[in-house]
């Protein structure tokens, strides 16, 4: 791994090559000057670090940016607060190696290298319910995967994906079907219009119990997507379209017995269950609130969507809190992603384009609690923002729903988790629970 | 950056040099017979002139008593030549039999390189 290494402090230069080296199997150009990182730059292509020090990070930023190269950076100075983006990492000085290397280890494994094929082909799957609910003659070859690296056509441009194709698939246990990358974005673009189209013409035919499943398809796609693709036009606008169905069928008014009657199946696809299930009791409670315009309801959905994407093992979602967490065995890298998550969800909601207000707060705080207890801020019930406070609980009464499944009861809910909502607007929105418990 | 290693049958060493820091890292089984190694090394060390020196274990798979008085002196060259001597990745069965015989210097003991390197950083930032 060749590493760009911009630090003027001769000591700190040669502690962090060490480091590099010992840890990382880097081969590391150590430079002390802007100009000297720059000259590196241009000429190293294959480059899969970049980490400089405060002086020397705008002018590395701003050439990367030019040259719109996209390459990993660590940037470090006095009074940075820690903070994690999406490539780039930084921290605070004096430098801690520990936290260097975690945020190096976080860094690289947001690159996740998509498996190739010989002929250089890469597939990309796609929901057997995502096909259906389209429901139209495709533009692509659609692909069965037999093996890691075997996949066979099966549906050829121009052909229809229907029910008895559906049905024909799953009772053979499968759930994905596969489009060469070159197709998977335009195919995306495709799903979205339909779902648009859908929302203009027959929004009366949307209905929860429809909505959800598709919701949830789309989460699985964009937990695949995004780490490959990055949030790319495609991806946000099919965020927005899926948000629009869920909030569509929110307008129905349906119960939470109805919302409860959806249970995970397949427990690896916890996080997409929980996230959907998430969209669609947040914009409950909001209704009960009367915190129910559509505005709202998009927002909480957005949130909902979002907040738990950039959790590098989807099987962390299932934690509630720290103690959850660190109850299992985990690595200090796996602790540092759990402890940033809701910070780099939130630069993920920053960065979409036309963003509601109000969602990257809500996402920042998803783990904070009335007491203070919480993280990453430790921000306690009055910092908490009320969307944000409604969202917590949502959040809590999700984990009840999958913890208890049918035997879940709203009564039992707020019985439990009363004392916890005591302050603030938490306590509002326990008495409303409580009202219709 | 100066990178070397010196032999003698299981045992050998590796110098690991930027400007300032030295890293050693002691290689294999340590027998009375690898002392004029580790003569050698420090001899080689007197020539860079570093200002910290990191004295890494964590290879050293096999350490006999008869070497340690060796390994204590070694310990002193490097003290000599250098600002600050730092010991790191000593496993847990060498700890206590050094520490016994006065070998290591509670101190100056770290539990790996990243750690060694760390306090290094913050002696540095004292300094300033």
């Amino acid at each position: 791994m060749r590493v760009l290494l911009a630090e003027r402090d001769k000591l700190l230069r040669d502690a962090v090559a060490i480091a590099l080296e010992g840890l990382f199997d880097a081969t590391v150009e150590a430079v002390s000057t802007s100009e000297a990182a720059l000259s590196f730059l241009d000429k190293a292509e294959d480059l899969k670090l970049v980490i400089s020090s405060g002086a020397d990070t705008a002018a590395i930023k701003g050439f990367l940016e030019k040259k719109g190269r996209s390459v990993p950076l660590v940037s470090y100075s006095e009074g940075a607060a820690e903070y994690a983006g999406k490539g780039i990492y930084e921290l605070p000085l004096p430098l801690d190696l520990h936290k260097l290397a975690s945020a190096i280890t976080t860094l690289l494994s947001e690159k996740k290298e998509p498996l190739k094929l010989r002929d250089g082909s890469i597939f990309c799957k796609v929901k057997l319910e995502t096909l259906l609910f389209s429901g139209q003659l495709y533009q692509y070859d659609v692909y069965l995967k037999l093996a890691e690296d075997k996949y066979v056509k099966v549906l050829n441009k121009g052909d229809a994906f229907g029910v008895d194709e559906y049905t024909r698939y799953t009772a053979k246990q499968l759930k994905y079907l596969y489009l060469k990358e070159e197709d998977f974005l335009n195919f995306l673009t495709a799903f979205t219009h339909d779902i648009d189209s859908l929302l203009k013409t027959k929004s009366e035919l949307v209905s929860f119990e429809s909505s959800f499943e598709v919701s949830q398809a789309i989460h699985e796609t964009l937990l695949f997507a995004i780490p490959r693709f990055g949030m790319q036009k495609e991806l946000e606008n099919l965020v927005r379209a899926s948000i629009h169905l869920a909030v569509t069928a929110m307008k129905k008014n349906p119960e939470i017995s109805t919302l409860v009657k959806k249970k995970l199946a397949d427990k690896s696809q916890f996080l997409s269950w929980h996230s959907t299930m998430l969209t669609y009791v947040s914009c409950w409670v909001s209704t009960l609130m009367t915190w129910d315009s559509e505005t709202t309801h998009y927002k909480l959905a957005l949130a909902a969507y979002l907040h738990d994407l950039c959790l590098e093992n989807t099987k962390h979602a299932s934690y509630r809190d720290l103690k959850e967490f660190g109850e299992g065995a985990h690595s200090k890298a796996e602790m540092e992603n759990f402890l940033s998550h809701p910070l780099r969800a939130a630069e993920l909601v920053r960065g979409m384009k036309d963003f509601p207000g109000d969602v990257d707060h809500i996402v920042a705080q998803h783990h904070e609690q009335p007491d203070g207890s919480g993280f990453p801020a430790g921000a306690n019930h009055t910092k908490i923002s009320p969307l944000a406070a409604l969202f917590i609980i949502s959040q809590e009464i999700v984990h009840s729903i999958y913890d208890q499944g049918k035997n879940f009861t709203l009564a039992q809910f707020v019985k439990e988790t009363e004392q916890r909502f005591q302050s603030g607007y938490f306590k509002k929105i326990m008495q409303e629970l409580r009202k219709v418990s | 950056m100066h990178m070397t290693q010196g032999q003698s049958g299981d045992f050998f060493y590796f110098l690991n040099q930027k400007e300032m820091i030295l890293v050693v890292t002691l290689n294999g089984h340590l027998q009375e017979a690898g002392i004029p190694v580790l003569e050698q090394c420090l001899a080689e060390v007197s020539t860079l002139n570093p200002k910290h020196v990191v004295l890494n274990f964590h290879n050293l798979a096999n350490l006999e008593n008869k070497a340690i008085r060796g390994l204590a002196q070694f310990q002193i060259g490097l003290r000599q030549k250098s600002l600050s001597l730092t010991v790191c990745g000593i496993r847990s069965e060498f700890t206590k039999v050094l520490d016994e015989y006065g070998a290591i210097r509670p101190s100056e003991v770290t539990k790996d390189l990243l750690s060694a390197l760390q306090k290094i950083i913050v002696l540095h930032r004292e300094s300033e």
